[in-house]
């Protein structure tokens, strides 16, 4: 099968295709695109569209038409929630954890849906910690410094 | 092990080692080095293309030296060199040129840096709230990262403490300027860098932060937000279209000098707490252009601005916001004597 040099290796962050041509599409391989788009579960692709194969295409949140296979990259499902960062959905788009786990580890905020906040907050959870973080961090400094203060 | 010269394609080829243009990495295997054997003084030749991420970048526990960065440089594609040379860098759209930058695709995917890192000519798209993280001592030249989420209060670069940003550019999606702020900065420089089309170009997080010699176009916020706390330098900047030029807050010991000012449209310099400690001079713009060109700033000598000068400052039109012959803010800086 070979590659579809129209859409392999390019940037489609946020954009659809479902007014292109079913044969722009068939029989080929796509490989290394992203198509993420921010609502879960979007139709991204021309209806009845057949035999592609999406290679190590980033597909977070695109609904994959039946007849096309996938291999490597990602399909999950992600949305950013009121705590205001992405977060991994189960099936019914109900949250499990921050896509961004790690982070949230090292940051001590908890992973757990249950504490996420029930109003949206205008500043995400994690930019929100590193504020504190830093400003615990610039008072330490102003106090360093005006201890070693020639005066 | 010693460090080495890596090469990397949006393909990759043959072994995919990395050793040479003929095995570079692909995506997923420059991912895996970078995450997990990127050491002191290694240098990763990444080609011109598009490189999707299916997972986020972790290199935060991946630092260079001070004296050993990791550099990740961005070349043409079709670069054959070993190493490539000065002409094989790939170049950015800022002075009208074809942009050839490789782009990192990032959509929801984190990127993250650890410390002491050189970013030459790379650029990267980005959905993720605070994203293009950098560690201690990081060197950004000729980069781009544009957010392109219609979420507010995202991030398009963060800039550690000691990093340095050289002639990059971030934004939003241009026209939608829901990005809360382009270059988030720690007690680090921005160097002839252009923030356009977001909520706030550079916010001002830490002391001592620098921004010099940039241009900031399209703001809905503003262009430069000192955000308290002190010793902030503010110089030969441009700042035009921005809602407010500069938003002072209550900022201390800050050099405000030879920024002009040109279409603000609530004010040019706000401070909520008058702060007379600061310095201000030469700073070009006035009331009838930018609205209220010295909101919470003293107008009596000796903190005011002494050598304000006003009147429209002609941009030629050409769209780089450069002055035409006549404007009042050309030779309007320091006339410097020296030695005679």
């Amino acid at each position: 099968m070979a590659m579809n040099e129209k859409y392999s290796y390019k940037d489609f962050t946020y954009k659809t295709f479902l007014d292109t041509k079913p044969e722009e599409w068939n029989d080929s391989e796509v490989i290394c695109s992203c198509f993420y788009n921010e609502k879960p579960k979007s139709d991204s692709f021309p209806a009845g569209i057949k035999g592609v194969k999406f290679i190590r295409c980033n597909l977070d949140n695109i609904v994959i038409p039946k007849d096309c296979t996938v291999e490597g990259g990602c399909n999950r499902l992600i949305q950013v929630q009121k705590d205001g960062e992405d977060w991994l959905l189960d099936e019914n788009l109900k949250p499990v954890e921050p896509l961004d786990k790690a982070q949230y580890i090292k940051l001590g905020l908890s992973i757990s849906p249950v504490a996420l906040p029930t109003s949206a907050k205008s500043v995400s959870v994690t930019q929100e910690k590193r504020q504190q973080l830093e400003d615990a961090l610039q008072a330490q400094i102003k106090a360093l410094e005006d201890a070693a203060s020639w005066r | 092990m010693a460090a080495a010269t890596m090469y990397v394609t949006p393909a990759g080829a043959g072994a995919k080692t990395g050793a040479t243009w003929a095995a570079a990495m692909g995506e997923a295997e420059f991912e895996a080095d970078l995450e997990a054997g990127a050491e002191a003084g290694d240098i990763y030749y990444v080609a011109g293309g598009n490189y999707t991420l299916d997972s986020a970048y972790d290199a935060s526990a991946r630092d260079g030296t001070a004296i050993g960065p990791i550099s990740i440089i961005g070349v043409k594609t079709g670069t054959s060199a070993e190493p490539p040379v000065w002409a094989d860098w790939a170049d950015g759209n800022m002075e009208g040129g074809a942009d050839d930058r490789p782009v990192f695709v990032c959509a929801a995917n984190a990127v993250a840096f650890g410390d002491y890192y050189k970013l030459f000519n790379i650029s990267f798209t980005t959905t993720v709230s605070s994203t293009v993280g950098n560690g201690l001592g990081n060197v950004l030249f000729n980069c781009k990262s544009t957010q392109q989420s219609p979420n507010a209060n995202r991030y398009a670069f963060t800039l550690g403490t000691e990093t340095s940003a050289i002639f990059c550019e971030a934004c939003g999606l241009v026209g939608t300027g829901v990005v809360g702020q382009l270059f988030r900065m720690g007690t680090s420089t921005c160097v002839f860098c252009w923030a356009h089309d977001g909520q706030t170009g550079f916010y001002l997080n830490a002391v001592r932060a620098r921004v010099l010699f940039c241009v900031m176009e399209d703001l809905s916020v503003t262009g430069i937000n000192c955000v308290a706390a002190s010793g902030f330098t503010i110089l030969n900047n441009t700042i035009h279209d921005c809602v407010v030029g500069i938003t002072g807050n209550a900022a201390t010991a800050t050099i405000i000098v030879n920024n002009l000012l040109e279409g603000c449209t609530t004010d040019g310099i706000i401070f909520s707490t008058q702060t007379d400690g600061n310095f201000f001079w030469k700073n070009h713009g006035d009331d009838a252009r930018n609205n209220d060109m010295w909101d919470g700033v003293a107008t009596t000598m000796p903190h005011m601005d002494a050598e304000v000068s006003t009147g429209d400052p002609l941009f030629d039109g050409d769209g780089n916001l450069s002055l035409a012959a006549g404007s009042p803010c050309i030779n309007n800086a320091l006339a410097a004597i020296l030695g005679t």
